[in-house]
């Protein structure tokens, strides 16, 4: 059975369960929804680490919080919609000119362009992260808006598969950071060893996402770019 | 031919000379193809040039990427960041 995307002409053709689509939708959504609130608000954290206990730890508001009884979850479509509101954010202000992120997730999506100069690097920050912030925060409302929620098939254009290519890289990114995923790390042991610990815990879902996410992803590379 | 008004200054002159590099550096998360596939269409690389470039990020841990002016490295990190890439830029 072929998993993930194809290409027939000029097209990208996906099916998914209802199941996969939402569960690709509530890592989407939470992505947009992180960037959206940006940092230093105590929206949420993600501890997926090898030493959490095995669940998310969320506090403050909670909007986004897909790891807490994930199987319970039934969403409404309509919950999913991310749009850019003026919810009080000012996503051009202050937060994160002054420097990296303190929240990892945010720090790895927008990571200093300055290796040795945190001056530069706020300078440039200051010109570049809200629209970073819209571009990212738009891929992702296409997933949104393209997931077949009650499962079926979809097909992309061009335009639409390079917005769901980044915007799945970006879940990716969220989810590896929070895993703590390395460079030597091999997925599938690290879901048996944390399957052994917990088999319920929220690290077994993110690696599982994970893992899920990443074939989606370079199926979709292969179907744009192949060999 | 016009000569010039002025001799550039010799203590300035080689430091703007120097040009700005924008490096990628190696992530445990994005994937080899997509990372090759970035390449090919943020620079207009061929396949075999941008996998180059992709095993130099995934085996050395690091590669310049583009070569140019500071304003068009500071454009180059911002269109890697946009991809999910980890670029920064320096001066070489």
């Amino acid at each position: 059975m072929t998993y993930g995307f194809t290409r027939s002409q000029n097209a990208y053709t996906l099916r998914l369960s209802a199941e996969e689509a939402q569960a690709v939708g509530l890592v989407v959504a939470q992505v947009a929804g992180l960037i959206q609130a940006g940092d230093r608000r105590g929206v949420m954290s993600l501890d997926l680490g090898p030493n959490s206990l095995g669940r998310a730890e969320a506090y403050g508001r909670e909007p986004y919080d897909v790891f807490d009884d994930f199987d319970k979850v039934d969403p409404d479509p309509e919950d999913l919609e991310v749009e850019l509101v003026d919810d009080g954010v000012d996503t051009a202000g202050p937060v994160g000119i002054a420097g990296p992120s303190a929240d990892p997730v945010l720090a790895r999506l927008f990571p200093d362009g300055y290796r040795d100069d945190p001056e530069a690097a706020a300078e440039l920050r200051s010109l570049t992260e809200s629209s970073l912030r819209e571009q990212k925060i738009g891929n992702a409302g296409v997933i949104l808006d393209d997931l077949p929620f009650e499962g079926g098939e979809i097909r992309l254009d061009a335009e639409r598969a390079e917005a769901w290519l980044l915007a799945l890289n970006d879940a990716r990114l969220m989810l590896g950071t929070a895993l703590e995923i390395e460079g030597d790390t091999d997925p599938l042991a690290e879901l048996e060893a944390a399957a052994g610990a917990d088999p319920t815990g929220a690290r077994v879902l993110g690696l599982s996402l994970y893992q899920f996410l990443t074939g989606l992803q370079a199926s979709l590379v292969d179907a744009i770019d192949p060999e | 031919m016009v000569a010039p008004v002025e001799t550039p200054s010799t203590t300035e002159r080689p430091a703007q000379q120097k040009p700005w590099v924008t490096v990628v550096w190696d992530d445990p998360v994005n994937l080899m193809s997509y990372v090759t596939y970035v390449f090919q269409k943020l620079f207009g690389y061929d396949k075999p040039k941008a996998t180059q470039l992709m095993l130099d990020v995934h085996q050395k841990g690091r590669a310049v990427v583009s070569t140019g002016s500071r304003e068009r490295m500071e454009h180059d990190v911002a269109r890697l960041h946009s991809h999910g890439l980890w670029a920064t830029l320096q001066q070489d």
